[in-house]
């Protein structure tokens, strides 16, 4: 089975590709509209330097050649969506070519990144079979990615794994919002010889879900001996299907023309002068290789927190990766909602401070844990003894008021879980379930 | 011959436009004799580059600034929006 | 100024497509007219095309609202050829302007209501745009001064585009004077149309010492133009310029290399033009797109528009689009390569601005399409290689005016802006009384 994908990104720029628009549209709709990005007669593009940058920046995170001098082009064809009946894309000369992307130790080979014009968005109306299009041009002329692959894939979830893969990276290299609706995917599916491609699927559920379901109906196909033919399909959402696109009047011809409006840009420089940011895979790997981590481990540390992989850094140079990990993917990752919350950097140079004392002795880990836990709730270390409850003797007082409860847990230790249960309640927890249990146990142990 | 009229269906096709009979043998044999003509441009000599503007025009960027010169109710009304958005045609 | 009698005058020769009712020139420092193709909030932007009726552009454009911040008042747009798809100004759907020298005639174009308002009305500017030689066609038909700029060096924002490589605004009028007054305030960067800010700093000083004249373009030059052509070359010596016979073979090459990019890029333009969201609305919701589409582009667009489309279209498909798009693309850069060889030795290339006296129309009538592409030739090189040019009456011929072209190399407008001045200063430009 071959899988290739075309990805449609959208760039998070504040204007759109080829006009000043704002592109958070909340005024549509038809809200963030000039005559630009509705093709009126007269209008002009011109080109966001950010949406050229962010395209060079994702070619270049992909290894690709970046490509001298490149251009945009006009793909001629008609369609309610498009108001100038072209699209403003790159032809000839992509922003980059043959770069890669590593999904599980799987090199997908990056046969090309563009940049290029969303059309706009048509809402169907009326009867099945006769619906009319009411078109909202808001969408016209975001600026998109599209990043095609090599047919290197070689299941659903694997494609899945590549566009979650993808978008992560994205985020932290673009800042895409990762939102489903911001990627739109055309599939190339062969289970046998012949490719069928699915067009426009959006997100990353749905293009797995067409995908398996092409699996299984081109899997079927060829065991009852049918020919698959090539063919463009479309994936309903709500049937979890796909069908075929309506057989086309006749075949779109291009005329792809290069566009005179914008002139040429030459990216060599441009492109040296970009920095690609650590993305969090390529950390994770690092993370891996550097400090010896499972890479699962390190992907998850990762995406908890850009800012507690760098704490693990800094605490992986004073106190050793072993027990740096221990604590950032103990203590601090289970707090870290309420510590991100109150991020500066006197906290993080004081969790710092806090984990080095502990690891090297000077104060109990418990007395550690407790003050995190007080800075998670934005206490102050004066106040931490209000935290001080006496759990002990909250355990002691449950057994006393449940002797059943400690007669049952002669014959059956799970009886201990009544307990730790009503600490966790009445502390609110505040104290971990490890941590409980192990003095329920004590507690009970002690009374047998 | 540089173009047959099948041809100039089909091209007028791509360009939406209808030709009548009359039209399609009229514009057939104007393409003709005017690519005729044209096909001394076989004999140009052969250029390494070409460009798409007579000057050049080299790494013209705008800023990423947002904002919105005309309102778009403007721009509603004179593209007569129903719900605020454009009508068009079928499109299954 | 009793200008009513003048724009009666320019009414009766179908100068305009669109124009003020009432003329109150109080406050305004002149006045200015626009080609129908320059976009403004006041007045409908129709190209000359049926299918933008009705269509009132939300924007200026940039050259009109300069000239508006200098003073000037915008009296009407001129007529023209459907988007400027045409040398006679004959395609128009609203009227053809006739020529101030002899209503029977063509105006030339497709600027000829320009041309024709710069004749007729004294003191007027009219801004026109050449794509082919739009402007030096006109001119030269009229007997009025066309000058068109260096591609980029004025604004296109605004402008209905028709080819975008090759599109340029220019002036025309009476004298070379409004051209040294005007060019600075239309030219400059406008980061609305990124080609316009690839220019160098204007600069309106400069001379033309010596000439060149290629013997590609006095070859098919009907005898009357051949006659007032070498008469203007002889004056020329006299006031002191050097000319110079020289051949520029890649010239011949130069007109099927624009139509098919002109073409090209024009058939991209007009895709836009659907019956949906300005000008001609199409209402038949129930159809499918394709058939939507269709039925406005089939029945508003003239008939050189759906040939310009159609080849163009042609042009650029596949199979088809190495032979002639690419190719012409790379025929520009060489024609390009031997005007600059040229203009290493000399000021500007001059030759006949049109090989023959303004048509009449009923000669016009029976011209088959590729001739009239061909009547083009003299005007095509500079406007394909986007070559400042001008056009300056130079001789008369039974009361018709003759036209002489001057080509200076990208960027070099003020040499051209003082070898009008000096022409003027040596000959003398009659007007034709107007009737009424």
């Amino acid at each position: 089975m071959k899988i290739g994908l075309e990805v449609h990104v959208q760039l998070p720029t504040k204007s759109k590709l080829f006009c000043s628009c704002p592109t958070g549209s909340e005024n549509g709709p038809n809200g963030s509209i000039c005559p630009v990005c509705l093709g009126f007669p007269g209008s002009k593009p011109s080109l966001n330097r950010k949406a050229l940058e962010m395209g060079i920046l994702i070619a270049k995170f992909m290894g690709c050649t970046i490509t001298d001098r490149i251009w945009f082009s006009r793909k001629t064809y008609f369609y309610p969506d498009l108001p100038k009946n072209f699209q403003t894309t790159q032809y000839e000369s992509p922003v980059g070519t043959d770069g890669v992307f590593v999904v599980g130790g799987k090199e997908i080979h990056i046969n090309r990144v563009h940049i290029e014009e969303d059309p706009g968005r048509i809402k169907r109306v009326g009867k099945a079979g006769s619906e009319l299009a009411l078109v909202d041009y808001d969408r016209s002329g975001i600026p998109l990615v599209e990043i095609v692959t090599a047919p290197d894939m070689s299941s659903p979830a694997e494609a899945r794994e590549f566009l979650t893969s993808l978008m992560t990276e994205l985020r932290q290299l673009i800042g895409v919002s990762g939102q489903e609706q911001t990627m739109r995917v055309d599939a190339n599916i062969s289970v046998g010889v012949e490719r069928v491609e699915i067009k426009n699927i959006t997100g990353v559920k749905n293009v797995e879900r067409g995908l398996k379901f092409e699996v299984i109906r081109q899997t079927k196909m060829l065991a009852a001996k049918k020919k698959i033919v090539r063919e463009t399909r479309h994936f309903d959402e709500e049937r979890g299907v796909t069908t075929p696109g309506r057989e086309k009047e006749f075949e779109e011809d291009y005329g792809y023309i290069g566009e005179p409006d914008l002139g040429t840009y030459t990216i060599t420089e441009m492109a040296a002068a970009l920095k690609v940011p650590e993305t969090p895979l390529t950390r994770a790997k690092r993370f891996e290789k550097e400090y010896g981590m499972q890479f699962s481990t390190a992907k998850q540390l990762v995406a908890t927190s850009w800012d507690l992989a760098d704490i693990f850094e800094e605490l992986a140079a004073k106190i050793g990766a072993e027990k740096a990990a221990s604590w950032c993917l103990g203590a601090l990752s289970s707090r870290w909602k309420g510590l991100q919350e109150k991020m500066s950097d006197k906290l993080h140079e004081t969790l710092l401070q806090i984990v080095t004392e502990a690891a090297e002795g000077r104060i109990t880990d418990s007395d550690a844990k407790l003050r995190i836990e007080a800075l998670s709730k934005g206490k102050e270390m004066a106040s931490v003894d209000d935290l001080d409850i006496d759990v002990d003797g909250l355990i002691a007082q449950i057994a006393d008021e449940h002797p059943e409860v400690v007669e049952d847990y002669r014959n059956n230790p799970k009886a201990a879980n009544f307990i730790i249960g009503r600490v966790m309640k009445e502390t609110k927890g505040k104290f971990s379930s490890q941590e409980i249990a192990e003095k329920a146990k004590k507690e009970l142990e002690n009374r047998l | 011959m540089a173009i047959d009229p099948k041809t100039v269906e089909r091209v007028a096709k791509v360009a939406r436009i209808n030709l009548t009979e009359e039209e399609l043998k009229r514009y057939s044999e104007d393409l003709e004799e005017i690519l005729e003509a044209f096909s001394i441009l076989d004999e140009a000599p052969e250029c390494d580059s070409f460009d798409f503007n007579p000057v050049n025009v080299e790494n013209i960027l705008r800023d990423d600034e947002p904002c919105l010169e005309i309102d778009p109710a403007v721009l509603r009304d004179l593209m007569h929006t129903v719900d605020d958005r454009v009508r068009g045609p079928r499109v299954i | 100024m009793s200008l009513e009698r003048f724009i009666e005058a320019a009414d009766k020769h179908e100068v305009f497509a669109d124009r003020l009712k009432e003329i109150g020139l109080d406050g305004c420092k002149f006045h200015f007219s626009a080609k129908d193709n320059l976009c403004s909030t006041e007045f409908q932007a129709r190209a000359g095309s049926r299918i933008l009726e009705g269509y009132r552009p939300p924007f200026d454009a940039t050259p009109i609202k300069k000239m508006r911040e200098e003073g000037g008042l915008l009296i009407g747009k001129t007529n023209m050829d459907e988007f400027g798809f045409g040398t006679f100004s004959v395609n128009s759907a609203y009227g053809v302007p006739k020529n101030p020298f002899d209503p029977e005639r063509s105006c030339g174009g497709s600027s000829g209501g320009a041309a024709a308002a710069a004749c007729i009305i004294p003191d007027h500017v009219a801004l026109g745009v050449s794509t082919g030689g739009s402007i030096a066609c006109p001119a030269s038909f009229c007997g009025v001064v066309g000058f068109t700029p260096t591609y980029g060096r004025v604004s296109r924002y605004g402008l209905i585009d028709y080819g975008n490589s090759l599109d340029k605004v220019g002036i025309l009028s009476r004298t070379s004077k409004d051209v040294r007054k005007f060019l600075p305030v239309i030219s400059g960067k406008d980061e609305r149309d990124p080609t316009s800010c690839a220019q160098p700093q204007l600069d309106m000083s400069g001379k033309v010492a010596e000439v060149a004249v290629p013997s590609e373009l006095t070859q098919n030059i009907s005898a009357e133009v051949m006659t007032c052509f070498e008469n203007a070359l002889k004056k020329l010596e006299e006031m002191g310029i050097k000319v110079r016979r020289i051949s520029m073979p890649s010239l011949k090459y130069a007109t099927p290399a624009y139509y098919i990019l002109a073409t090209s890029e024009a058939s991209t333009n007009l895709a836009r033009y659907c019956g949906m969201r300005f000008g001609v609305m199409n209402e038949d919701f129930d159809k499918s797109f394709n058939e939507f589409f269709s039925k406005p582009r089939s029945e508003e667009f003239g008939d050189e528009a759906k040939r310009r489309v159609l080849l163009g279209t042609f042009s650029r498909m596949v199979g088809f689009r190495n032979k002639y798009y690419i190719k012409a693309l790379q025929v520009r850069q060489l024609i390009i390569r031997e005007y600059n060889k040229v203009f290493e030795e000399c000021d500007a290339v001059v030759s006949p601005t049109m090989p023959f006296l303004p048509k009449r129309f009923d000669e016009i009538a029976s011209m088959a399409p590729l001739e009239i592409y061909q009547a083009d030739f003299l005007t095509v090189p500079p406007n394909l290689t986007g070559m400042p040019h001008l056009s300056v009456p130079c001789g008369y011929y039974d009361n018709l005016p003759v036209g002489l072209q001057a080509v200076a190399a990208q960027w070099n407008e003020g040499k051209l802006v003082q070898f009008a001045e000096n022409w003027e200063s040596n000959f003398e430009y009659k007007f034709p009384e107007v009737s009424l």
